[in-house]
């Protein structure tokens, strides 16, 4: 059974993100350390261990500039067999739909049994990916997927939702877009990450895809940050006196009462 | 005199002896030489002069903990040094008729009277022993009970044959006896037992044979029980680690040929680990202070060289038998989860152990292989070392936001102001820990006040290394200690000044084996220096009670106890009082080793400081450690007791308000 997992590099959680005046849609990388899309290493722990009790390989494939690499190794760190990287410009900056065609034309010659990804990127907070692949490749396709069993034809997943859970039953081939209610996913090791580094890790170009450069159709113009916080406002005193002047301040000045 | 057959079955039996005494041995030094090699020859002149002082001396075991015992140990000691000169002589009268040791002058008197007051100080010795091990049997004694019993056995046995051949010599040969008290007292019961010169005469033989029956016996049971301490306890103590007590050794993480990183099977332990096995005489000292053991946590220091030894002993005789057999991990059978992720790494155990060895740093060891190679470990420690790695603290707070808790202070920036004294290492708690950054306000208020010129590192300072390296990651720490090498050199840092005692021993104890060496100050020396000077007053407050908590990092790893009192001291109105462990026998607050990241299992380690700290009735309680203030003040919240106020050093000499926002 092959597996293939989606990969996308992601600045931090914790990262503070400025957006780049000289560059409008892009941010100020300078002190930002990335790191592999947290929902993408629910896809790489629950694609290795289903290939860990059916056997078969676990592929990576990740669109992304070369400095990608760092996220694609530790997904070959976690135990990922190999992974091909995507860096041509016209694939990285693109929209999700032309980037969902372009990992389905890289899907397409492996043949795979499951593609998994994460059920969102934490950083544009975008959530199609896994249907567009999909789309693609005339694929059954089930998001946010927070259970997980696989068998040989079929499988069975179950997706969170208030107030009660679906299980959902899919014929194999799929893509599924994992939650974080799938599984915990393992460390990479010092060992581990010193044996990814022999791994082999492909460079794909668009047109060993048989694909030409598209301008993407729709595209991030300005990328900014929220207003920042207000002050608060301290009031001092005895207690009656500090009552008097929050009410008064709340109603006369703030207007919220 | 003994006749020819007698003098046969003694060299057979001679020689029995020598082979169930030699046999062992061998068998141990080739178990431990299946170690790692390491190298334990630098300082030679100390290798030799310090195990010869604690054999004579005992300093070994005549130390605060256990001081009747091992006062005790000086008649066993010196009686077995006796005895071994008696069995010399013992021998020589067997083959030589008439034989006298030390004949009839003064020194054959002294010798008479001597060998009679440790015959019976060792008797009395055993006695105590036996009351204590087996009547009132500590915790800490309930290992190896037989062992124990067969050595309290021969010891009697050993010295009454002694005693009764004497006495039966003397009962034959009045003239023998000189001033032995002991050996008169039997004589006289041995004529009103046998009346005849023939029976007296077989009763002197018989005596013989079995006293030296007994000491053949117990020679060749020493060294395959725990009594081979007597010979590998001062080998253990002449190869002792001669470098700061806790600094973890730097693995060779960038080695391409390294299979192993940290400790998977003993064969990954060095010799000296190996040997440690052997010199422990499973006293329980480490055990008795171990403040997860004190919790009922499932780890024990003892255990932790013991277990090693029992499975060296198993699988390394094993080995030697059918080579190709390779060895077990030890987290599969010899050691549990619960066990390596319990330990503080406060160091008591190594502080109290008679032969000087190194529990702890085992452990940090086996944590490495369960982390490097295994990523087994604690699911809450995950969070720690990618907030380590991405955002270096382990809080895993944005990196960019060390400074956040310090918008409205203007503190002097050390890239801006190169000139200045010190490096101000803030470190992790002070940055990201609520109360912890307290601290750090007061320190600067008070830098600022006592004109000391510092500058910080802001936004880029990343954590010390100390907390990745304890918790086994030693690819993070060594990562977070380059960077940090990288910076300071960058910008000619020379003095580093930090209010945490773990970023200190680090800096000062870990950083030079990685080729770089700073003059390092804990804000206590500091304090202590600037009071000896006369360059700071503190004015009269209030009198106050002030329970004094040592941090291990600070205290048993650094020997720095004075400077934090001191620094109290300085402070008019305050009085110190200590608790019952204090100092080299502080309790740990628990927070060590990376405990703060973990959620404790069982009883609190804090709770039982608090407790002896609250004892005292103090108005306050000071410590000179982010981690041991931030445990201690949860521990008097828990208690419902957080009227006595915990503090930092520095906040007893300026008092700083709170900055907007937060309730004090």
């Amino acid at each position: 059974m092959t597996i293939v997992v989606i990969l996308k590099q992601v600045p931090d959680t914790e990262a503070v993100v400025r957006p780049d005046p000289s560059r409008p849609q892009g941010i100020l990388t300078e002190d930002v350390k990335f790191i592999l899309n947290p929902y993408d290493e629910f896809a790489v722990e629950e694609a290795l261990s289903i290939a860990e009790s059916t056997g078969g390989e676990v592929v990576g494939i990740c669109i992304g500039p070369a400095e990608a690499e760092s996220a694609v190794l530790t997904a070959l760190a976690m135990g990922v067999d190999r992974a091909m990287m995507i860096t041509d410009p016209g694939a990285v900056e693109t929209d999700i739909v032309t980037k969902g065609r372009i990992l389905a034309e890289a899907i397409k010659p492996l043949n795979p049994s499951l593609v998994l990804c994460g059920r969102e990127w934490i950083d544009t907070q975008e959530d199609a990916l896994a249907a567009v692949i999909a789309e693609y490749l005339d694929l059954p396709h089930v998001g946010n997927v927070g259970k997980l069993s696989v068998e040989s034809s079929k499988l069975t997943a179950v997706r969170e939702m208030d107030g009660g859970s679906l299980e959902i039953e899919s014929t194999l081939p799929a893509i599924v877009s994992c939650s974080k209610d799938l599984n915990e996913p393992r460390y990479p090791t010092l060992i581990k990450i010193k044996r990814a580094k022999t791994k082999e890790i492909k460079s794909v170009t668009l047109s060993d895809l048989n694909l030409a450069f598209e301008p993407p159709r729709s595209r991030v113009k300005i990328l900014s940050s929220p207003p920042a916080r207000q002050a608060g406002r301290v009031v001092k005193g005895e207690p009656d006196a500090t009552a008097r002047d929050a009410v008064a301040w709340l109603s006369d000045e703030a207007k919220i009462i | 005199m003994l006749s020819v057959v007698e003098i046969l079955v003694f060299v057979a039996l001679l020689g029995l002896t020598v082979y169930g005494f030699s046999r062992p041995l061998v068998m141990r030094y080739r178990l431990v030489r299946l170690g790692r090699n390491e190298n334990r020859f630098d300082s030679r002149w100390r290798r030799i002069v310090d195990p010869v002082t604690s054999f004579f001396f005992l300093r070994c075991s005549v130390k605060k903990e256990r001081i009747a015992t091992g006062l005790i140990h000086f008649f066993i000691l010196y009686g077995s040094l006796t005895f071994d000169m008696v069995s010399i002589t013992h021998i020589l009268e067997g083959f030589k008729a008439n034989f006298i040791p030390f004949g009839h002058g003064l020194t054959g008197h002294i010798w008479s009277l001597w060998v009679d007051i440790f015959a019976v100080m060792v008797l009395l010795a055993v006695l105590y022993f036996v009351i204590r091990r087996y009547i009132f049997r500590p915790d800490s004694y309930t290992y190896t009970t037989l062992d124990s019993a067969y050595i309290y056995l021969f010891l009697t046995t050993v010295t009454a044959t002694f005693l009764l051949y004497e006495g039966g010599l003397i009962a034959l040969h009045p003239g023998h006896a000189r001033w032995s008290f002991a050996g008169t007292a039997v004589a006289d019961w041995t004529r009103v037992i046998l009346t005849t010169t023939p029976a007296m005469e077989l009763n002197v033989r018989i005596h013989w044979w079995l006293h030296i029956v007994n000491v053949f016996l117990f020679v060749a049971y020493v060294p395959h029980s725990k009594y081979i301490h007597m010979i590998t306890g001062p080998i253990n103590i002449a190869f002792r680690n001669r470098n700061p007590v806790n600094s973890v050794k730097p693995l060779d993480i960038e080695s391409e040929e390294a299979e192993v990183f940290g400790v998977e099977k003993l064969t990954d332990f060095t010799w000296k680990d190996l040997l440690d096995g052997f010199a422990c005489m499973d006293c329980g000292r480490c055990q008795d202070y171990c403040p997860a053991y004190r919790t009922e946590k499932a780890l024990s220091p003892k255990n932790i060289i013991i277990h090693m030894r029992e499975t060296l002993l198993a699988q390394g005789q094993e080995h030697f038998l059918k080579p190709d057999n390779g060895f077990k991990p030890l987290m599969a059978g010899t050691y549990s989860g619960s066990e390596i992720w319990s330990c503080t790494t406060c160091g008591a155990c190594v502080q109290v152990c008679p032969v000087k060895n190194e529990q702890f740093p085992k452990i940090v060891q086996l944590r490495q292989s369960q982390v490097l190679m295994e990523g087994t470990f604690p699911t809450e420690l995950k969070r720690v070392f990618k907030g380590l790695e991405t955002n270096a603290n382990p809080w895993g707070v944005g990196a960019a936001t060390r400074m956040d808790w310090a918008r409205d202070l203007d503190i002097p920036r050390f890239a801006d102001h190169p000139d200045v004294e010190y490096l101000l290492f803030l470190g992790c708690a002070a940055s990201f820990d609520d109360r912890a950054q307290r601290v750090s306000r007061a320190l600067i208020r008070f830098l600022k006040s006592a004109g000391v010129s510092f500058g910080i590192l802001g936004e880029k300072e990343s954590c010390c290394g100390e907390t990745a390296r304890r918790l086994g990651e030693e690819a993070v720490g060594q990562t977070l200690i380059q960077t940090n090498i990288e910076l300071f050199n960058e910008l000619g840092v020379k003095k580093i000044l930090t209010a945490c005692p773990h970023g200190y021993n680090t800096f000062k104890n870990e950083y030079p084996k990685f080729g770089a060496r700073y003059e390092v100050l804990h804000h206590s020396q500091l304090i202590q220096s600037l009071f000896q000077q006369h360059r700071i007053r503190v004015d009269a407050g209030a009198s106050m009670r002030v329970a004094v908590h040592d941090s291990c990092y600070l205290g048993r790893a650094n020997n720095l106890y004075e400077p934090p009192r001191d620094a109290l001291r300085g402070v008019p109105g305050i009085r110190l009082v200590e608790p019952a462990e204090t100092r080299e026998h502080s309790f740990c607050c628990g927070g060590g080793g990376g405990m703060f990241w973990l959620e404790e299992e069982g009883r609190r380690i804090n709770a039982e400081r608090w407790k002896q700290l609250v004892d005292l009735k103090p108005d306050a309680v000071a410590t000179a450690c982010p981690f041991c203030l931030r445990m201690l003040e949860d521990a008097s919240k828990d208690a419902g007791q957080d009227g006595i106020a915990v503090r930092d050093i520095v906040e007893f000499l300026v008092s700083v308000p709170a900055p907007a926002g937060t309730a004090d």
